[in-house]
C-alpha cells in the first residue's frame, strides 16, 4: 500500500514518437485513478512506465516514496492485469496464482494459504486445477486478478482490464473490481477508453490526449468543468453539441445574430469562442437561440434523442429530454440553455475560457 | 454425433493421385525390395541367388563392426541433435532479445539453412584441410595435436562440428517463429512476478517452446541418422578406421562399393526399425511431457 507520484514523465520513442509528455500527478494511498483517452492517447504507455515495462525517457515515477525508475518490474512490488488476462498457459489456475509467491520464495504453506483465500475471495476455489483454456473469459479475468492480489501489492495496475469480456460480464467485474479494491484498500491505475468504466470505477480521472494529461479531477469534476473541449467532447455520451460563436460585451453572438442571452451573461473576453452544450442541458423554446432542422429523433423509452443540423453553422448537435412527449419528425426546432451551463472554450487552443 | 455424408467427387483422387504415386515409386517398392533383399544371399557376380531367411539379420548383428557403428550413430546422433537444439536455442533466445539491427543477425542465422549437406561437408573439409585448413591449424596452433585423418575422436569431433553447424540454422528458424508465438503480455507478466532472467526462461519460455522443441528433436534425430551421410561422405569416409562410420554410411558402403546387397539390405531395414522404434519411444515418452 503505498501513494505514486509521477513528475514531468516523458516517453520519447527511438523512432522519435513523443508518447507522454510532461504528466505529472500525485496518487494518494488507497486511491483508484483511471486514465482515460482514446486509442494512441499514450495512457498504456504510461502505465507500463510505472509497470517498469517501458523505460522512462525524462521525468521520475515514485511508488511509495521511493523512486523506481531504474527498479525492475519485479522489485517494484506491483501487480498488473492485462488486457488478454497473460495467463501462464501451460500452469495451473493454482501454479499461475502462486508463481510470483514461489519466485519471492515464500514458504510453500503459505503460498497455498494465500493462493486459497484469493480463491475463495473471487469463487475460484473448485477451479485451481484447471488450466486457463479450460475456464470462460470471465473466470479467465478472475484468475488475472487473482494472480494480483496474491501478492498483496503496493499497487494494482489495470490494462483495460475488461475490454475482452461481454457486455453484461463487463458490468459485473467492473463492481467486483471496485468493491475489491475498497475491501484491500490498494492505490490503484486503471486504464481504458471506456468512459462508463471510467466515470463508474474513478475517485480521479486522468484524461490523456495525444500523450498530454488534458485534466486530472474527480468524475464529476471532469464532467461539470471540462478543462479543453477535448475533454468536453470525449466525455458524455450523447457528446457535447459545439457551436461557433463570438462574445461581445458579455453577451453571445451566433452567426452575428445575438444569441438572446442577457448582456454580461458570459464571463469571457471578447472574440471568438467555441461554445459547448451538454444534451441534457437543452430544451425545447418557442424563442429559442438555437435554430436548426431536426435530422432524428431517438425513443430510447426513458428519453428522447434529438438530432439536429444547426442553421448556418454546419454542425450537428444532439439534445436528450427526459420523458416521452411527442417531438415532430422533422421540421424546424429551437432550442435553448441556460446560460449558467454553457462552457466556452478558445477555438484556437481548445482550452477553458473562464466561466 | 453422426457426420453429414456428401457424394463423394472422383476429382480429390486425381489431385492426391501423382504423389502417392511418387510416395509408391520412390519409397514403397524400393522398401518392399530392401525387405525381399535382406532375405537373400547373392555371389559377388550376382550370377546365383539364394533364399536364406534370417541369416543377413543374424550375421549383421553379430557382426563387432556393425556393433561399433551401431554404437558411434547413437552417440553421434544425441550429441548432434543436442548440441544443434541447444545452440539453436541460445542463438534464437539472444537473437529475439536483439533491437537494433534484429533482421541483419537473423538472416545470418538462417543463412546457412541454404547449404546442402554435401556442401556443409565440403566447406568443413576445407577448413579441417591439414594444408590450407584455417580451423585446422587453429586447433594446432592452440596446442590440440588435432589430425582428424588419423585419429578418430578428432575426426568425430570434426563431423559433428559440421552436422551441428548445418543444422542450427534451421532449428534457430523454428525456435525464433516459436518464440515470436508466446504472447508479449505473457512475457511481461512473467516479469513482474519473477526478477531473474535465467529462471523466467526454464520456468516460462521454455515450457512455452515445449510442442516446437519436440518437434525438433524428432527432426533432428532423423536427420542425425540418414542427412548427415552427405557430410561424412564428403569429408572422412566413415575413417579413420570406420571411427565415423554411421550406419547409413555402412549400408553405402556395404551395398554399392561392397556389393552385398543382402547384407546392406538387412543393415537399411534394422536401421528403419531403429528409428521407428526411437521415434515411437519419444512420441511415448517426450510428448507427454508437452502441453501444446
Amino acid at each position: 500500500m503505498a501513494d505514486i507520484r509521477l513528475s514531468q514523465v516523458e516517453k520519447r520513442y527511438p523512432n522519435g514518437a513523443h508518447a507522454v509528455r510532461g504528466v505529472c500527478v500525485d496518487i494518494a494511498d488507497g486511491e483508484f485513478v483511471v486514465l482515460l483517452g482514446p486509442s494512441g492517447c499514450g495512457k498504456s504507455t504510461l502505465l507500463r512506465m510505472v509497470a517498469g515495462l517501458e523505460e522512462i525517457t525524462e521525468g521520475e515515477v515514485a511508488i511509495g516514496g521511493a523512486l523506481v525508475n531504474d527498479v525492475s518490474p519485479a522489485d517494484r512490488d506491483i501487480a498488473m492485469v492485462f488486457q488478454n488476462y497473460a495467463l501462464y498457459p501451460h500452469m495451473s489456475v493454482f501454479k499461475n496464482m502462486a508463481y510470483g509467491l514461489i519466485n519471492r520464495r515464500f514458504p510453500k504453506e503459505e503460498v497455498r494459504a494465500k493462493v486459497e483465500a484469493a480463491a475463495d475471495m473471487l469463487q475460484l476455489r473448485d477451479y485451481l486445477d484447471r488450466r486457463p483454456h479450460q475456464l470462460s473469459g470471465g473466470q479467465r479475468q478472475r484468475v488475472a486478478m487473482g494472480r494480483a492480489i496474491v501478492r498483496e501489492p503496493k499497487a494494482f495496475l489495470f490494462d483495460e482490464p475488461l475490454s475482452n469480456l461481454d457486455a453484461k460480464l463487463r458490468v459485473h467485474m467492473r463492481v467486483e473490481i471496485k468493491q475489491l479494491q475498497r475491501r484491500l484498500g490498494i492505490t490503484a491505475l486503471y486504464v481504458t477508453h471506456d468512459q462508463v468504466e471510467a466515470m463508474t470505477l474513478a475517485d480521479r480521472l486522468i484524461v490523456m490526449n495525444g500523450g498530454v494529461a488534458e485534466q486530472i479531477g474527480t468524475p464529476l469534476e471532469v464532467y461539470e468543468r471540462p478543462a479543453s473541449a477535448f475533454v468536453a467532447t470525449f466525455i458524455g455520451s450523447p457528446a457535447m453539441a459545439m457551436l461557433r460563436g463570438r462574445v461581445d460585451g458579455g453577451a453571445l453572438r451566433l452567426d452575428g445574430q445575438p444569441a438572446g442571452l442577457p448582456s454580461g451573461a458570459l464571463k469571457a473576453p471578447d472574440g471568438p469562442v467555441t461554445v459547448g452544450v451538454r444534451p441534457e442541458d437543452l430544451r425545447l423554446a418557442e424563442d429559442g437561440w438555437i435554430a436548426g432542422r431536426i435530422e432524428l429523433v431517438e425513443h430510447l423509452g426513458a428519453d428522447q434523442v434529438l438530432h439536429a443540423a444547426l442553421d448556418g453553422q454546419g454542425e450537428r448537435l444532439i439534445a436528450r429530454f427526459a420523458g416521452a412527449e411527442s417531438l415532430p419528425a422533422d421540421g424546424p426546432v429551437r432550442l435553448a440553455a441556460d446560460p449558467a451551463k454553457l462552457h466556452l472554450f478558445c477555438p484556437e487552443s481548445g482550452r477553458r475560457l473562464a466561466a | 454425433m453422426k457426420r453429414a455424408q456428401f457424394g463423394h467427387s472422383p476429382i480429390p483422387y486425381l489431385f492426391v493421385g501423382p504423389q502417392l504415386a511418387i510416395i509408391v515409386v520412390f519409397f514403397l517398392w524400393p522398401a518392399g525390395q530392401a525387405v525381399y533383399q535382406s532375405f537373400l544371399l547373392q555371389d559377388a557376380f550376382g550370377l546365383s541367388t539364394r533364399f536364406v531367411w534370417f541369416r543377413n539379420y543374424e550375421d549383421t548383428i553379430l557382426n563387432t563392426v556393425w556393433l561399433e557403428s551401431a554404437g558411434f550413430t547413437l552417440l553421434f546422433s544425441a550429441l548432434v541433435s543436442f548440441f544443434s537444439i541447444a545452440v539453436a536455442l541460445l542463438l534464437a533466445v539472444r537473437a529475439n532479445e536483439v533491437i537494433h539491427a534484429a533482421n541483419a543477425y537473423k538472416t545470418l542465422l538462417i543463412w546457412a539453412y541454404a547449404v546442402a549437406p554435401p556442401v556443409a561437408g565440403l566447406i568443413g573439409g576445407l577448413m579441417f584441410n591439414p594444408f590450407i585448413g584455417d580451423l585446422y591449424h587453429l586447433f594446432n596452433a592452440a596446442g590440440w595435436d588435432f589430425n582428424h585423418t588419423r585419429d578418430g575422436f578428432d575426426a568425430s569431433f570434426m563431423v559433428i562440428l559440421i552436422a551441428v553447424w548445418k543444422q542450427v540454422s534451421i532449428n534457430f528458424i523454428f525456435f525464433l517463429a516459436g518464440l515470436q508465438g508466446i504472447p508479449a503480455s505473457v512475457q511481461e507478466a512473467a516479469r513482474l512476478d519473477c526478477r531473474s532472467d535465467e529462471r523466467r526462461f526454464w520456468t516460462i519460455t521454455f515450457p512455452l517452446l515445449a510442442p516446437t522443441s519436440f518437434f525438433l528433436l524428432v527432426i533432428n534425430v532423423t536427420y542425425a541418422f540418414f542427412e548427415t551421410f552427405g557430410i561424412i561422405d564428403v569429408t572422412t569416409r566413415g575413417g579413420p578406421g570406420g571411427a565415423t562410420n554411421t550406419l547409413v554410411y555402412k549400408v553405402y558402403t556395404d551395398g554399392f562399393l561392397g556389393a552385398d546387397l543382402g547384407g546392406s539390405s538387412a543393415q537399411s531395414v534394422i536401421l528403419l526399425l531403429m528409428v521407428l522404434g526411437l521415434t515411437v519411444l519419444q512420441f511415448r515418452f517426450i510428448e507427454r511431457k508437452v502441453h501444446y
